[in-house]
């Protein structure tokens, strides 16, 4: 009996010094899970988070998932409260809505108010809610920039040359650029492609959205408030009735993807590509010998009264899980990841342009990225919700039927109008 | 009492089956199937009530019924042309002819293949300006019948479903082989000496032995084509406008581009039913037989 | 006579040319694909997109390494095969068991039961995983192998018992009767005489499910958080970047990926052979 007792005395000792230790072992080491989706970045993710533990003896783990992967597991996690302490937002603000409205992600205002300086503010303002503009979160900010970017048109040179036009003056209004893209198409060169099968064909009209309809009127019109027949959409999309008039869509460019129009215009097969800041990364790894082309702002369109903004601002961002056990220790470590030093390291490797500004040395840049630099001024940085998320798949396709000439702008605008009721 | 002994030891057989069903199928059948009677985006505890809403709806939809209009026809044309294909295939391959074993093997490479490398190739062979097809059209002195081929609204979906088909080739040929082989050889010497020929062989012996074969192998089909998605996302999109749309791509953009989760579940319950009673028609119609 | 004896024979050799030319023409638009993977897979980043022959203009045989290491596929393979055969073997086994029942037993709600497999089978639930994964954490299973190798059981059954069941019900019942004389139970029925009558189908269903669990993703994703249990598809991520995919990697990795799955082909489909032989009418 006594030996019994001695025993178990023994265990509940061992079980104590275990639970004691295993305790205070705990507190010492911080650990931070971050999803991510940056496949390229993945290493230097990694490499950053273990610099940043012989730091500060906080281990950060970065896992890696890929982008659809992503949107599966954050929201089987949301159902199921197992979301990690900070992870690589998806979409931009429909999407945020959803999870600030479900109290999975938390409003960084508090804890940024001395950080956010350091990011532009049209950037910030793409992951910051305010009130009544019709997403019903509580107002702040909930992401943290990592990466930046904007999406202009660009050209080929030597093409440009052979048609006849001077390499150094890209189109300045939308008559010349109607006016290149045929002589262009006369002198047997495929003008134009971009994404059109995917979300990309929406961003090259969006500047002439912001020109023709104005920043409120658009708006308006994406709430539902107003119709897209009023607000004068018909004019946006009848830009593509011109381009397709004079020519300039290269074949297949209705559902055509994005990669694949750059691999056309790295190969010199088209002239001209709307594309974002990190194309020029690709265009360096599918054809390095490639380099004779620029870059040139939406030409300004005659007809419509306000200023064209541009489509980007934010790359990457994380947001915080509301429910993590570190939220100080996860904003401080993403705090220290934006930091100019980290910054610089990332965008040796990273597509995008830095997010923190103060790592930007424009005498460092290339003629190319030099200039969409400049642009991140035009970006715009609010744009309303669709009413019906629906009406922006019924735009996209209206656009490919548009371009075969299939359906005319009346016919497109009058479904958008529909949908969104 | 005897055969109540008997009906319980019966039922052990299945009773593995039923665990698995019963802990991991019921659950998410029964959310989907409630889900369907909500407005719901997924995400946020804002569940509305709406009964019969969504399916009213789906019935208003036109998108949704040109998805389904197309999924008939890839079926359709799946049923004819693939199965046709693989059908033959596995004949010729089961008749003795030489270097059987290694048709054998190529023929099951397409579904095993990657779905990026099939997406790839296709998107390559229907390529507008430097595709395969294209290039051959330029050979064969025919450039009159190039076309961008997935960005024209008459051969899209055409397209898709030869892509789509061309993998789909192997499933139904190993099925096919797998089923010739159940009809035992002696039947076919036994009529050989009756002096039968080829196609007398084909119609009285091998079709009719291959009644259950066909009827899987048709239901799989269909259950293919109509939840087809894979191939269809790198090569069109759905698009161009709504011509290559899918029933299985738009459940998936409703539930999680448009966040009408509720619609979404709705649609997949209609399909499902569909599926069930079509799959019901084909079973019954082969009893008949 | 004799000459036209002749004539039958050159016929038939013609004939025997004709199915072999279309059998390799089919054949080619099979290999070609693959052909593709390999030379891509041995050529250089920017080649890939400037080059579009199949012959690579200098061979990198250190894409392999590459893609070996980077994609983690030591860690990701020994998952992958473990998953793969438990999973496999769970569903011949589970389902043989319940097929065989279906077609040749009678217990009550046989018919409902069927059905409602067959449902399972036939509704795509849109993000079915959402529940699942609730399920999985519900359990306490979420994050471990078995949370996976159960559910990916369960999504493989329906489909089989399906196929089996119409395989085992065009079996002579004559085999089993005179198997039943010799006092053979209901079990011995079926592992001695079901279980290798329907070799052929079983090995369809092998090489099904092989398949899809060697592709599998999305659950995988979703319900390990714990890298060292991920399996190979997760390997094939780290290449396709979100703004440029290195096909020369990938390609690479996909090839170590399709490898074992043409292995599983090769060793199953030697077993789609004739299993009924002898004096057995239909």
């Amino acid at each position: 009996m006594r030996r019994l007792l001695g025993k178990i005395l023994g265990i509940v000792l061992v079980l104590t010094i275990v639970l004691v230790l295993s305790v205070s072992y705990g507190k010492e080491t911080v650990k931070i899970t971050i999803w991510h989706y940056l496949n390229d970045r993945d290493k230097l993710l990694k490499t950053l988070a273990a610099q940043y533990y012989l730091k500060t003896g906080v281990r950060v783990e970065f896992q890696l998932y890929s982008g659809d992967q992503m949107g599966a597991k954050i929201r089987a996690a949301a159902q199921a409260r197992t979301l990690p302490d900070a992870w690589t937002g998806v979409g931009l603000k429909g999407d945020l809505s959803k999870l600030a409205q479900a109290g999975n992600i938390l409003n960084l205002t508090p804890y940024i108010k001395d950080w956010v300086s350091r990011f532009p503010e049209n950037i910030v303002a793409q992951v910051t809610f305010t009130k009544d503009d019709g997403f019903n979160v509580e107002p702040g900010t909930y992401g943290i920039p990592l990466d930046v970017n904007n999406m202009q048109f660009l050209y080929n040179k030597d093409l440009f040359k052979k048609a006849g036009l001077d390499p150094n003056k890209p189109p300045k209004t939308w008559n010349e650029f109607i006016e290149y893209g045929k002589k262009l198409k006369a002198a047997g060169i495929l003008p134009f492609a971009t994404g059109f099968g995917t979300w990309a064909g929406l961003t090259m009209i969006q500047p002439y959205e912001f020109a023709y309809l104005g920043e409120e009127k658009l708006n308006a019109a994406r709430m539902g408030k107003i119709t897209f027949k009023d607000a004068g959409y018909v004019k946006v999309l009848n830009l593509l009735v011109e381009m397709r008039d004079a020519g300039m869509f290269a074949p297949g460019t209705a559902t055509m993807d994005l990669p694949t129009a750059e691999q056309m215009f790295a190969n010199g097969q088209i002239a001209m590509i709307f594309d974002g800041s990190w194309a020029i990364g690709v265009f360096k790894m599918m054809n390095p010998n490639f380099k004779n082309y620029f870059v040139f702002f939406p030409p300004k369109d005659e007809r419509a009264s306000y200023q064209a903004l541009i489509p980007g601002g934010i790359g990457a961002y994380f947001v915080v899980n509301k429910d993590s056990k570190y939220i100080k220790e996860t904003i401080e470590f993403l705090k220290w990841l934006t930091d100019v030093p980290q910054q610089a390291k990332y965008a040796k490797e990273s597509f995008n342009l830095p997010a923190n500004k103060n790592t930007i040395d424009p005498r460092t840049l290339g003629p190319q990225i030099a200039e969409f630099v400049k642009g991140m001024d035009r970006v715009y940085s609010y744009l309303a919700p669709y009413k019906n998320p629906r009406t922006e798949e019924i735009l996209i396709k209206g656009m490919q039927l548009i371009i075969l000439g299939q359906k005319t702008p009346e016919d497109v605008v009058k479904e958008m109008d529909e949908a969104n009721k | 009492m005897r055969k109540f002994i008997d009906k319980i030891e019966n039922f052990i057989f299945v009773i593995p089956a039923l665990a698995f069903f019963i802990t991991f199928s019921i659950y998410p059948l029964f959310k989907t199937f409630q889900m369907s009677f909500y407005q719901w985006d997924g995400i946020t505890k804002n569940m509305i009530f709406v009964g019969f809403k969504n399916y009213i709806d789906a019935f208003k939809d036109p998108i949704w019924l040109k998805s389904i209009k197309n999924g008939f026809i890839l079926s359709f044309l799946a049923l004819i042309f693939m199965n046709s294909i693989a059908f033959l295939l596995a004949i010729l391959v089961n008749s003795g002819i030489k270097g059987a074993k290694f048709y054998r093997v190529i023929f099951y490479i397409p579904p095993i293949l990657s779905g990026i490398v099939v997406g790839y190739i296709w998107k390559w062979i229907y390529d507008p300006n430097f595709g395969i097809l294209n290039g051959l059209l330029d050979i064969l002195n025919l450039s009159h019948f190039k076309r961008p081929w997935l960005s024209d609204v008459n051969t899209a979906l055409i397209s898709v479903s030869i892509a789509s088909m061309w993998q789909g080739v192997g499933g139904s040929f190993i099925l096919f082989l797998a089923g010739l082989q159940s009809i035992p050889e002696d039947l076919f010497e036994a009529s050989r000496v009756d002096g039968a020929t080829f196609w007398q062989q084909f119609f009285y012996i091998t079709i009719p032995l291959m009644s259950r074969t066909l009827m899987i192998v048709s239901i799989l089909t269909i259950l293919g084509a109509m939840q087809l998605l894979t191939i269809v996302i790198p090569l069109t999109n759905g698009g161009p406008g709504f011509e290559t749309e899918v029933p299985a791509l738009r459940i998936y953009k409703e539930a999680f581009s448009s966040y009408k989760f509720g619609y979404a579940t709705a649609l997949s319950v209609l399909l499902g039913i569909m599926l069930f009673i079509i799959s019901l028609i084909q079973i019954k119609l082969r009893k008949v037989d | 006579m004799k000459r036209d004896m002749h004539f039958m024979t050159k016929k038939i050799k013609f004939s025997r040319i004709l199915i072999h030319l279309f059998l390799i023409s089919y054949a080619i638009t099979c290999l070609f694909p693959l052909l593709w993977m390999i030379s891509t897979s041995l050529k250089s980043t920017s080649e890939v997109y400037t080059n579009k022959s199949l012959i690579p203009q200098s061979l990198n045989f250190e894409n392999y390494i590459k893609a070996w290491t980077e994609g983690n596929f030591s860690i990701y393979f020994t998952n992958s095969v473990i998953y793969t055969i438990s999973i496999v073997l769970g569903i011949v086994i589970v389902s043989t068991l319940a097929a065989y029942a279906f077609a040749r037993l009678n217990f009550p709600f046989k018919n409902i039961i069927y059905y409602a497999f067959l449902m399972m089978m036939l509704i795509p639930i849109p993000g079915a995983f959402v529940p699942l994964y609730v399920l999985l954490v519900k359990l306490g299973i979420q994050n471990t192998r078995i949370g996976y190798i159960l559910p990916m059981i369960n999504s493989g059954l329906s489909v089989s018992i399906f196929i089996l069941k119409e395989f085992f019900e065009q079996i002579p019942k004559e085999l089993e009767e005179s198997a039943v004389i010799d006092g053979c139970g209901k079990f011995q029925v079926y592992y001695k005489i079901m279980f290798p009558l329907a070799l052929p189908a079983i090995s369809t269903i092998v090489i099904f499910n092989a398949l899809s669990a060697w592709n599998e993703y999305i659950l995988a994703a979703v319900n390990f958080t714990d890298p060292n249990k991920m399996p190979v598809q997760q390997g094939l991520f780290i290449f396709q970047g979100q703004y440029f995919t290195r096909y020369e990697l990938l390609m690479a990795a996909t090839t170590i990926t399709t490898l074992p799955i043409i292995m599983i082909y090769l060793s199953m489909q030697k077993y789609i052979v004739r299993s009924l032989t002898g004096a057995i009418k239909g």
